[in-house]
């Protein structure tokens, strides 16, 4: 794969990209350096991909590494009481990421989105990326195995959990009718 | 509403502006000297308005020749005065002192910082013309030479700095960074040749040129000998005993020597594959302990190089701040900071 083919893979990937750097990280900042890194990394290990059929669920992989890294050295800069007291839209809770979607929107000004997406980044992260990888990018089972390491039974399981919380919270809040959420 | 019927991908967001923008600032920035065309200019367009050739080669640095660093550089290695003097008179850092002016647009190269592993250039660029505002999208055309032929930098990024570092004028500072492999013992002088400050591009190709020109800076490639440490022992990393083989340090990087097997042996606890561009997170040095136990932890891990070859396994990182190397005692590693003593 040379440069040119590169970018065109990249680009044709950017907003599935952006929507998984969007459910681990939140901040549209952090997206952004995640995306950076990740096809700066890409690029660099371009030689490593052995199959050129797998680019996108390689660069995902990649992505959110990527993610990963921010979220762990943004832990390492600032102990979180730090946090609460410096940036008023980072909190302690059980979320990798110690992030409320709401308070993070609010100091960014965006508008509202969908009530879906605002639910999906409701969830617990280990629910909220395979919905996502699954979902909203049409990754296969198999595919999220690889991209996060887990094992079918452990995707599955998430998924349909994941599914569950996402229904009740739809019926609860936003008043969907009680229907099966499939595909 | 129902959910059979809905498609879950238009119910994301649509990339950001700011986002994409930087998706495709990073897309032109991929190192394509290999394929740059370079027009020349006529030489008698060229107005030199200064042109000190940086250091000498070889040459040592007296207290009368060290130089206060350019803010953005300071900022971007953490350095207090103390630490700036030191690294000038060691030579990892070199004022360029050189400004060429052609087509309306001024270049100044400022400073170097390198050692081993990384490389670091900072420019200002100036257009006569207020009018003309220099944003982070736009870019620098150039190409460069090695008199030798060989390249010595495995990566190479460049770009104007960031909104946030620098309000936009006619006038913007510009950084090239490099990683370097297997840099030689000889110091070179490698030739920048700039042709054109380009507007901000479309889908990642380059923006058309604003100004052309020719301005050609000659900047010293050199290495700087680091502190090396024979370690040769076995360290509890990530609950796994891994032999540290060697750590060689500079004030601005670190490079770890292991056992490959062992480090192999991480890989699976891990479960990660180095093969596939997955990082070793346990061997991130996320600090320095010096002799005093001040611990001087890392602002965000800079990788630049890893790999296995010849049995062993090689990292190369740049340090967020600028150490002391004669006061480290230990290497911090990964999440639990496991401790690599240097000997």
């Amino acid at each position: 794969m040379n440069k040119k083919q590169f970018t065109a893979q990249v680009l044709e990937a950017e907003k599935s990209l952006y929507h998984i750097a969007k459910s681990i990280l939140k901040n549209d900042d952090d997206c952004a350096d995640a995306m950076q890194n990740a096809i700066l990394h890409a690029f660099e290990k371009l030689q490593t991909l052995r199959n050129e059929m797998y680019f996108k669920t390689w660069l995902t992989r990649i992505l959110i590494n990527e993610c990963n890294y921010i979220i762990r050295s943004r832990k390492a800069q600032v102990p979180y009481e730090d946090y609460y007291e410096t940036e008023p839209y980072y909190e302690n809770r059980p979320d990798n990421t110690g992030i409320y979607y709401e308070d993070v929107k609010a100091a960014a000004g965006q508008e509202d989105y969908p009530d879906v997406f605002e639910v999906v980044m409701e969830l617990d992260e280990h629910y909220r990326i395979p919905l996502v990888l699954f979902y909203v990018e049409e990754f296969s089972i198999k595919e999220i195995c690889r991209i996060l390491k887990l094992s079918q039974g452990t995707v599955k399981t998430r998924l349909y959990r994941g599914r569950r919380l996402l229904k009740e919270k739809l019926e609860g809040v936003y008043g969907y009718e009680k229907k099966e959420l499939v595909r | 509403m129902d959910m059979k019927k809905k498609n879950w991908y238009d119910e994301f967001p649509e990339v950001p502006e700011h986002v994409h923008q930087t998706v495709l600032s990073t897309l032109a920035g991929l190192d394509d000297r290999k394929v740059k065309k370079v027009k020349r200019m006529k030489k008698n367009k060229i107005i030199i308005l200064a042109a000190a050739m940086t250091a000498v080669l070889g040459m040592t640095v007296s207290a009368s020749e060290i130089f206060k660093w350019n803010k953005q550089a300071q900022e971007v290695f953490e350095a207090d005065e103390e630490q700036q003097k030191e690294l000038v008179m060691d030579q990892i850092a070199q004022e360029a002192y050189q400004t060429i002016s052609d087509g309306g647009l001024t270049l100044q190269a400022i400073q170097t910082i390198q050692d081993n592993n990384c490389f670091y250039a900072l420019f200002e660029i100036t257009a006569a013309d207020e009018s003309i505002q220099i944003t982070p999208g736009h870019n620098m055309n150039f190409s460069i030479d090695y008199p030798d032929g060989s390249d010595p930098f495995s990566m190479l990024n460049w770009n104007f700095v960031d909104e946030h570092r620098q309000a936009v004028s006619n006038s913007r500072y510009f950084e090239i960074t490099g990683t370097k492999q297997n840099p030689g013992e000889e110091n070179l002088t490698m030739k920048i040749q700039f042709t054109s400050l380009n507007a901000p591009g479309e889908k990642a190709v380059a923006g058309s040129p604003v100004l052309e020109g020719n301005w050609e800076f000659a900047l010293n490639l050199h290495t700087t000998k680091p502190v090396r440490y024979e370690v040769n022992k076995d360290y509890q990393i990530a609950g796994c005993a891994v032999t540290v083989k060697t750590v060689e340090l500079t004030p601005i990087s670190v490079k770890v020597t292991c056992e490959e097997e062992d480090i192999r042996q991480l890989e699976t606890l891990e479960g990660i594959n180095l093969d596939q561009a997955d990082t070793l997170r346990s061997l991130f040095v996320n600090g320095i302990r010096y002799e005093d136990g001040t611990v001087i932890e890392e602002m965000g891990y800079q990788e630049l190089t890893a790999g296995y070859s010849d049995g062993d396994y090689t990292k190369t990182a740049r340090f967020s701040n600028v150490i002391d190397v004669d006061k480290a005692s230990a290497l911090l590693v990964g999440d639990a900071m496991d401790e690599i003593l240097l000997p």
